[in-house]
């Protein structure tokens, strides 16, 4: 498949294009619109600051409307509509924003366990998560993890899901998850 | 919650993982790459890759040895060792790091932490503190535990989370090599200092001294030689730790 990495111009996307990659798809890193269009699947990566990141998803809302969306960790918390982070607006798939997650320690960094119970095609386990932001667990959410408070882990709505965790780094159950996420996405 | 991560530590020497290493069944001894994957497999939680070579040769190689461990792994890969500047920094992301650790050179010049926070987002940004007992309190030291500072290491992992280390990585200079088990009075300092995860490093010789660190609070251990060198693995390490109530992924 092809798959469009969306270029938010900072940050390290390493890791998710390798795992791409390894799954055997075409993947591109790109913020042009009709390079997006032609893609299979766009993936809004986790890195970077909100505020930069929600600049560049508005400026493309228009295109990212019709495409098969998987957003990682910053990424998915784009798919909602804003964040305590930063300035900017997201593409308000989902309705919430993410504030800073209570936790005892921050950044929630490390393997926590993730209990899927809406239609995500993954299973439960423990995947890896490293941010500050989160998005409250209850309006939404297909997937939660469980810190101080209960915290969206995925969003699996038709032609847009989001993980909060990094499946590129959950080793060999991660990269099964991004796999089957990234299969469903592009059919 | 997140669970105590078990960390195995390449120190990398012109290309080469040193510190003895002692598997079996590894084609090329000591090879980081092949080491990193068999680590993967045994259930290492994450990976800490450091240079250890101080020629500008040695340089080169590294920034190798780190793509080629990225292209080896799928858990997170933090590097460290000799970074001195944000393109130093930039150089090993792009070369496959999710993390970055500074060491020197936040002390040398505080506002390489910033930036890197600022770029590459706290949780990505890794201070190594490394420090000695003085009395009641514990020094930092810089160039490799060689030089004194004068700063305290509480006051010191303070500053830093300040300027955006999202993750500390301790290490006793005491202990480190004499598996006498982590200095958890240095450990217990930082993390009653600090409300960002706190890796402990130096001294780990056998079980029960990965259960002491986890029991002042700290998030991931590390360990160098003694997963080298086979004494130890962390398949063991984990389900000891698992058996004695501590949450570990296995």
């Amino acid at each position: 498949m092809k798959v469009a990495v969306l270029d938010y111009t900072v940050g390290n996307i390493g890791s998710i294009l390798r795992a791409l990659r390894r799954l055997g798809h075409e993947t591109l890193v790109t913020n042009d619109p009709r390079t997006l269009e032609d893609s299979d699947v766009v993936v809004l990566p986790g890195v970077g600051a909100y505020s930069v990141a929600a600049g560049v998803v508005s400026g493309l809302a228009h295109v990212l409307r019709d495409k098969p969306v998987l957003g990682i960790c910053l990424g998915m918390q784009l798919l909602f509509e804003g964040s305590e982070e930063g300035e900017g607006r997201g593409l308000a798939v989902f309705p919430g924003r993410a504030v800073r997650v209570r936790a005892p320690k921050v950044p929630h960094m490390g393997w926590s366990y993730v209990k899927v119970v809406g239609d995500c095609p993954f299973e439960d386990g423990y995947y890896y998560f490293m941010h500050s932001y989160g998005v409250p667990y209850g309006q939404v959410g297909d997937a939660y993890v469980d810190l101080e408070e209960r915290y969206v882990a995925a969003v699996c709505g038709p032609g847009k899901m989001g993980v909060q965790f990094h499946p590129e780094k959950s080793s060999r159950l991660g990269l099964r998850a991004l796999d089957a996420m990234v299969r469903e996405l592009g059919r | 919650m997140p669970t105590l991560r078990v960390i195995p530590c390449l120190d990398v020497d012109k290309g080469m993982v040193v510190k003895g290493v002692n598997f079996v069944g590894l084609r090329e001894m000591g090879d980081p790459s092949e080491l990193a994957a068999r680590y993967e497999e045994e259930g290492a939680d994450e990976l800490v890759v450091l240079d250890i070579t101080a020629s500008v040769e040695g340089r080169k190689t590294f920034v190798e040895v780190v793509r080629n461990v990225a292209d080896a792994i799928g858990i997170p890969l933090a590097v460290g060792g000799g970074v001195r500047s944000m393109e130093d920094a930039d150089r090993l992301f792009k070369a496959g790091a999710d993390k970055v650790s500074v060491n020197t050179a936040a002390v040398r010049d505080p506002q390489l932490v910033s930036r890197m926070a600022y770029e590459y987002g706290s949780q990505s940004t890794v201070v190594a503190i490394d420090a000695k007992r003085a009395g009641d309190r514990f020094e930092v030291y810089i160039y490799g535990g060689r030089t004194p500072t004068g700063l305290d290491a509480g006051e010191w992992a303070r500053r830093v989370v300040e300027l955006g280390a999202g993750e500390l990585l301790v290490t006793s200079i005491d202990r480190d090599g004499t598996q006498r088990g982590y200095d958890l009075d240095l450990l217990s300092t930082v993390v009653r200092s600090v409300g960002v995860p706190v890796i402990a490093s130096g001294g780990a010789g056998a079980l029960e001294h990965f259960y002491e660190a986890a029991s002042v609070g700290v998030d991931a251990v590390l360990a160098a030689s003694l997963f080298h060198t086979g004494v130890l693995s962390i398949g063991s390490v984990k389900r000891y730790l698992r058996d004695r109530g501590i949450e570990v992924r296995l």
